[in-house]
């Protein structure tokens, strides 16, 4: 039995490897089922007592995809063409051509955004230079700054937005608190988020895409806002019916007639979609349905020529009420441009509730900074309105009483509480640096998981099953030791998976089942050779290391082809898919093993050791 | 037990039957791709899908008339699984996902009473996201044949190496023909997603292998039966391969019907790719991929 040694050590190595890196999976099982004897009450202080313990554990535990585990996986992606945008210091028509034919560009390449938006750039105009739409002294681009330098300055930026992104959702989700998630930049924009256990996808969706871009800003005088009203509702009249209202529009046009919300639509195109106020800062009323309608009136070029500059129009967010069909309305308000303080000067929100109603609110702390420019805006605006505005909505507009120090403001007219959490979350974690756009996004609810994990036991089990009755009732003897094999095959896949810290998925699974059928084939081939060899009237030992011997080129060179095949598919697959191609690569390579060191090993002992005759068929 | 123990098929005499019946059969699959066309999932097109749980089971034909009001796109509505109370929704558009299955929802709820919809599982793909999912599978595809190919050529000779892409095409492009063919008409969804890319890839590698197999008993008795003639040695290595080609294809669609049978919904058109592409690649190492090499080296030299 020379050789042997060495063939008995490396399985044993691999073995005691393979158990090593079980143990902590096996040590999960047993805490999950001791935890489901438990109550909840007692398994809440049990998850306290071991946290360390158990975290340590499920981190070296052999992981399961989402799609057996339930949970949520998001693909997010940064979106660069805005950060460009925004960092441009000086916007023309040009450069608005060139950001709109990058983004065309991108939607069907994986290129990065930065030199498709240099070369759409350098192929308009060779000559042009880049420098003059991002100066920026602070970063070192100044007139002479080359296209390259101003590229390489764009792709720092772009780079830098990508990973404070990832650190603020990674923020995000530890403080709405997930269990193990998983956050990862994938390529150079994209990250992917993995949560098990989330149930609420709606929130998450939020959550992970809230700019929470908060500011305060003052609103529009009152007085304006009613002439604006007035030059609006008058223009869109002209337009309807120049003949009727043209005579006397100028003079004798009656805005409290216009006004009377009792009056029905009069064929005006802006007063169809909306009820016109003028009290106060509430520049009209809007159904839910009518916003776009309303949006595209009041941009028109002529309008926005009749807003006074500097003025803009946004919603609250909160309705006013509902229409009899049940649709609700919202107040479009008439908001000042200049942002006056932005959420960076928070430095702590939580959620609280009004004393006499219970209803939930954020209130916010601001910094040193952040408290004097609030103080000196209120003080300078009392009796005035001040828009609390979060996302490009109107949360709140008090009126000021009087001058605040501190720092102290809230947001009001939230949905519920959770919202109000959410808004906290967001805001604790501060802004993203640039929007983010969710591509790709899969949720499996637990039951579903579950049945995914239950369908792939059986058919892991009836696989195994079926192959080896087969093998016994084709190769005997031989059969059986080609089915223990294929056992310490399945044990060493687990092993593996572990191992690297790869992901078991239901494609996984598939993977393993399909190993299942293909692992016997490497003991088949030599099986079939060892008969050859038999039929020559060779004594049983010299067919034994004439087939191994013969065999091992064709196993070699089949299962090689197939590794490949499953590498190419870990490269270009994504998420379960890589699942499939892990289980394959790692089914290849402990089935070779197996089948031609470790059933080698068992012939020797029976045959050499035990003078044993092995039956192959 | 033994079988085709000492065969002696005329696979080489007979070979022009083989392409008579690879050729029917290629011809059948595109005039299937011109006629049914294929399939693509979300992962290729983009969109959103939404299996819903009810109380209650639901006829899917009346659900999707009720959704068809209240979404901006008329949904497509299946039944999922075996369960009796799933429903798979998919929907084109580019409203936000939440709306949509908050429209759903309560499309369902309002339409169906006491059928308390409930979100079991969402998947939705983004059409930019989509365009990278396709190139990455066309990459994977022609990565793997091209890797194959340049192996065989180091491993073997050219020959092999056309022979075994040809059998791999000719294994794809039957496969596939098969799903376009009986797309529409089984109960479970043979649309062409990533899952069924990975499938295609298995059976590449499966066919391959038993390409291989057949090629390295040729690659031996080559050199062993310098006297016979290169017809003989392929049918020959075709045969005394053969009990081994059986036995493994054998054990392998026991284990993919069981997948097909027991794995759930997710992977049934996976499983059923598998079970098709085994057949097929099984077929095409003796009948397409070893007799290529014949006709190659009868028209280009006769290098031993």
């Amino acid at each position: 039995m020379k050789g042997s040694g060495f063939k008995v050590f490396l399985t044993l190595f691999f073995l005691g490897m393979t158990v090593w890196y079980l143990i902590p999976s096996g040590q999960q099982y047993l805490i999950n089922r001791e935890k489901s004897s438990l109550t909840e009450e007692q398994q809440a202080t049990y998850d306290r007592e071991n946290l360390a313990h158990m975290r340590n554990i499920s981190e070296k535990a052999l992981h399961l995809g989402l799609d057996l585990l339930g949970g949520m996986h998001v693909t997010l992606e940064v979106r660069v063409e805005t950060l460009i945008r925004e960092l441009a210091t000086d916007i023309d028509e040009a450069f608005e051509e060139v950001l709109a034919a990058t983004i065309v560009q991108i939607q069907t390449g994986d290129g990065s955004i930065i030199s498709t938006f240099v070369d759409e750039f350098e192929s308009r105009d060779p000559n042009a230079r880049l420098s003059r739409y991002f100066r920026n002294e602070g970063a070192g681009i100044n007139r002479r700054s080359s296209n390259a330098e101003v590229a390489a300055y764009l792709q720092v930026e772009a780079d830098d937005a990508v990973n404070r992104a990832i650190s603020i959702i990674r923020d995000r989700v530890d403080r709405y608190g997930v269990t193990e998630p998983s956050i990862q930049k994938q390529g150079t924009r994209r990250i992917i988020v993995e949560l098990p256990g989330i149930d609420d996808p709606d929130r998450i969706r939020g959550l992970l895409k809230g700019t929470a871009r908060l500011e305060f800003r003052l609103m529009i005088d009152p007085a304006e806002n009613v002439r604006t009203l007035q030059r609006v509702i008058a223009y869109y009249e002209d337009t309807v019916d120049s003949t009727e209202v043209g005579a006397d529009a100028d003079t004798t046009f009656d805005v409290n007639a216009l006004l009377d919300p009792t009056a029905t639509s009069s064929g005006n195109k802006l007063l169809d979609v909306m009820r016109p106020s003028g009290q106060g800062v509430i520049f009209g009323q809007v159904v839910e349905n009518d916003t776009a309608a309303v949006n595209l009136l009041l941009g028109e070029r002529a309008v926005i020529d009749l807003i006074p500059r500097g003025i803009s129009f946004m919603y609250t967010s909160a309705p006013v009420g509902e229409t009899v069909d049940g649709f609700e309305v919202y107040n479009l308000l008439g908001v000042r441009d200049e942002i006056e303080l932005t959420g960076d000067v928070i430095t702590d929100a939580r959620v609280d509730f009004d004393p006499l109603t219970n209803v939930p609110e954020v209130s916010m702390t601001m910094n040193s900074e952040g408290a004097r420019t609030w103080a000196r805006l209120t003080g300078a605006n009392v009796g005035n309105q001040v828009a609390i505005v979060l996302d490009g909505v109107v949360y709140s507009y008090p009126n000021v009483l009087q001058r605040i120090n501190g720092g102290r403001s809230n947001i009001t007219n939230l949905d519920s509480q959770a919202e109000a959490q959410d808004v906290v979350t967001v805001l604790k974690s501060g802004a993203l640096p640039a929007p983010v756009e969710i591509v790709q996004e899969s949720t499996v609810g637990p039951s579903l998981g579950r049945a995914s994990i239950k369908a792939g036991l059986n058919s892991v089990i009836f696989g195994l099953m079926a192959v080896a009755l087969f093998m016994i009732f084709y190769y005997r003897t031989s059969g059986m030791i080609a089915n223990l094999a294929l056992v310490l095959n399945l044990i060493f896949i687990l092993g593996i998976l572990a191992g690297f810290n790869a992901t078991l998925t239901l494609p996984g699974i598939a993977g393993i089942v399909l190993t299942i059928g293909m692992a016997v084939d490497a003991n088949v081939l030599i099986f079939e050779r060892i008969r050859e060899e038999q039929s020559t009237g060779k004594t049983l030992k010299a067919s034994i290391e004439g087939g191994y011997a013969k065999a091992l080129s064709a196993i070699f060179d089949a299962n090689i082809t197939t590794f490949f095949v499953g590498v190419i598919l870990y490269s270009f697959g994504v998420g379960p898919i890589q699942g499939f191609a892990v289980t394959l690569m790692a089914g290849i390579l402990s089935s070779m093993f197996t089948a031609i060191i470790f059933t080698r090993i068992i012939m020797d002992y029976m045959v050499i050791e035990k003078k044993m005759t092995v039956s192959f068929g | 037990m033994r079988i085709f123990e000492n065969s002696n098929f005329g696979f080489i005499s007979g070979r022009k039957k083989g392409y008579l019946i690879s050729g029917i059969l290629i011809l059948a699959s595109f005039a299937s791709f011109a006629v049914n066309g294929l399939e693509l999932g979300i992962d290729f097109k983009g969109g959103r899908e939404f299996v819903i749980e009810t109380s209650t089971a639901l006829d899917a034909t009346a659900v999707r008339a009720s959704l068809a009001s209240v979404l901006e796109i008329s949904p497509e509505v299946k039944t999922y699984g075996t369960s009796g109370n799933q429903l798979l929704v998919r929907t084109a558009g580019s409203e936000d996902v939440s709306i949509v299955q908050a429209q759903i929802l309560n499309g369902i709820s309002s339409g169906f009473e006491n059928s308390n919809p409930k979100v079991e599982k969402t998947y939705v793909v983004s059409a930019r996201f989509a365009e990278d999912l396709k190139r990455g599978a066309i990459y994977s595809i022609f990565g793997a044949l091209l890797v194959i190919f340049i192996y065989i050529l180091i491993r073997f000779e050219w020959r092999f190496g056309v022979g075994a892409v040809t059998a791999l095409f000719h294994d794809v492009i039957i496969t596939l023909g098969v799903f376009s063919a009986v797309k529409g008409m089984v109960g479970f969804s043979l649309q062409i997603d990533q899952t069924i890319i990975a499938a295609f890839l298995a059976i590449v590698g499966y066919s391959l292998n038993d390409t291989v197999v057949v090629f390295d008993r040729i690659r031996e008795y080559t050199g062993l039966f310098k006297s016979e003639s290169y017809d003989m040695v392929v049918n020959k290595s075709i045969n005394n391969t053969l009990s081994r080609t059986i036995i493994t294809s054998g054990t392998t669609l026991f284990v993919v019907t069981v997948l097909f049978i027991f794995g759930g919904e997710v992977l049934r058109g996976f499983a059923f790719a598998l079970i098709i592409g085994i057949v097929v690649g099984t077929y095409s190492s003796v009948f397409v991929a070893s007799p290529l090499v014949l006709e190659l080296r009868n028209r280009f030299g006769k290098r031993r």
